[in-house]
């Protein structure tokens, strides 16, 4: 669902790098606020509603803070959002939970045109099977679907050292094995 | 069956030994790592100055702002507390990279002046390693190149990371969330979060829309 949810932002952000102009405002204008107003309504799904989470929506705003997006771009986004939201209508879902079952096929979808859409935009768009990242054509990161909470102590993967300890067990025990079977072990 | 429980003992007597120094080891190799890393460093650009166009009242027009993109510096976090003032550079973005610079504001949080919560984490073994010190009424200032923010400390509380009572992006009340890994001296991986929560006492509200 998140990761959906993300994809469709995805979407809008990525078509929005064609529209900077070089004297980029900190103000929302009126198109900007069109399209956040956008991406905060909820789309009726069978007897539930579809919502991009907050945060998501929060991450467009502040990116739009740094842009400005004219009406003829703004109708495009429009128009994208609109699309986004046809997919996923049109796969009869009924209620939110079975957009997991599906989410597999739409996101595939919804990807593909993301894809397309960076590159002409000289981003890029990566999808690690966990989340959803847009870096801008100077490579800073303007989207990010990782979790909200992030670990800020020490990173630890002790799969290199558990690997390390089991082979170094695993030959001391079979050569204990082997040398008592050969009888080497002198009482 | 005896060379197996060998086998089993062996592996927990190694993990034991060996799990206080992995994360040291892992930490030292990510600073050693990320600090030649010059592409990631290349592509930040610091904003703050120091010269804020205002002081602890007004309203500043957002069209006046000038926006951090990712990775930037574009503020100061100044902890009173310990009898000493902390202090922490600001930056936009909280990913690995940019938490060795400062406190990182998550992208999908807001900025001081806007209302709502502003969401920030840092290092337990640096930057906000003084959080422990921190005591409810103790004061947290942030300033940016448009003003200057003052809030008080109103709760401080350890919560797992999964915890969404922790924070509200949604919040109607300016809010600034501070937050480290806890327990501060423990090694490894952790799940709990040490949160200091503060709300606004003064500062200049931005017009989004001006």
């Amino acid at each position: 669902m998140k990761k959906i949810c993300a994809i469709v932002l995805a979407l809008v952000l990525l078509i929005v790098p064609m529209t900077v102009s070089v004297s980029a405002a900190g103000d929302l204008n009126a198109n900007e606020q069109k399209i956040l107003a956008e991406l905060r309504k909820e789309v009726k799904i069978g007897d539930k509603t579809f919502a991009i989470p907050a945060e998501y929506v929060t991450q467009a705003e502040n990116y739009y803070k740094t842009i400005d997006i004219n009406d003829a771009d703004a109708a495009k986004i429009l128009d994208y959002i609109k699309q986004g939201e046809d997919i996923i209508v049109a796969q009869k879902i009924t209620s939110t939970t079975d957009l997991k079952v599906l989410k597999g096929e739409v996101t595939s979808k919804l990807l593909d045109l993301g894809k397309k859409a960076i590159a002409l935009t000289g981003g890029v768009l990566t999808y690690d099977g966990k989340n959803v990242t847009i870096t801008n054509a100077a490579g800073q990161v303007v989207f990010s679907a990782a979790p909200i909470v992030k670990q800020t102590g020490e990173q630890v993967d002790f799969t290199a050292i558990i690997i390390a300890a089991v082979a170094l067990v695993a030959l001391f025990g079979a050569a204990v094995v082997v040398a008592k079977k050969k009888a080497l072990f002198v009482k | 069956m005896l060379p197996l429980a060998f086998f089993i003992i062996t592996i927990l007597f190694l993990y034991c030994i060996f799990k206080p120094f992995v994360g040291i080891t892992t930490s030292a190799w990510d600073i050693f790592s990320s600090e030649i890393r010059s592409d990631d460093t290349e592509i930040y650009n610091d904003i703050f100055t120091e010269n804020a166009l205002l002081g602890y009242e007004g309203t500043v027009k957002a069209s006046d702002i000038t926006y951090p993109t990712f990775g930037s510096i574009y503020g100061k976090i100044e902890i009173f507390t310990n009898n000493t003032v902390y202090e922490v550079p600001l930056v936009y973005g909280d990913e690995k990279y940019t938490l060795k610079k400062g406190g990182g504001q998550y992208l999908g949080s807001h900025f001081p002046g806007e209302g709502t919560t502003i969401l920030v984490s840092g290092h337990n073994t640096s930057y906000f390693n003084c959080l422990k010190y921190t005591k409810v009424g103790e004061i947290i200032e942030i300033t940016t190149n448009y003003g200057k923010y003052k809030y008080e400390i109103i709760d401080i509380s350890p919560k797992h990371k999964t915890d969404k009572t922790a924070f509200d992006l949604n919040a109607k009340k300016e809010t600034l969330v501070l937050y480290t890994c806890y327990p501060f001296d423990a090694v490894g991986y952790k799940v709990e979060r040490y949160y200091v929560t503060a709300t606004l006492v003064s500062g200049p509200k931005i017009d989004p829309y001006n």
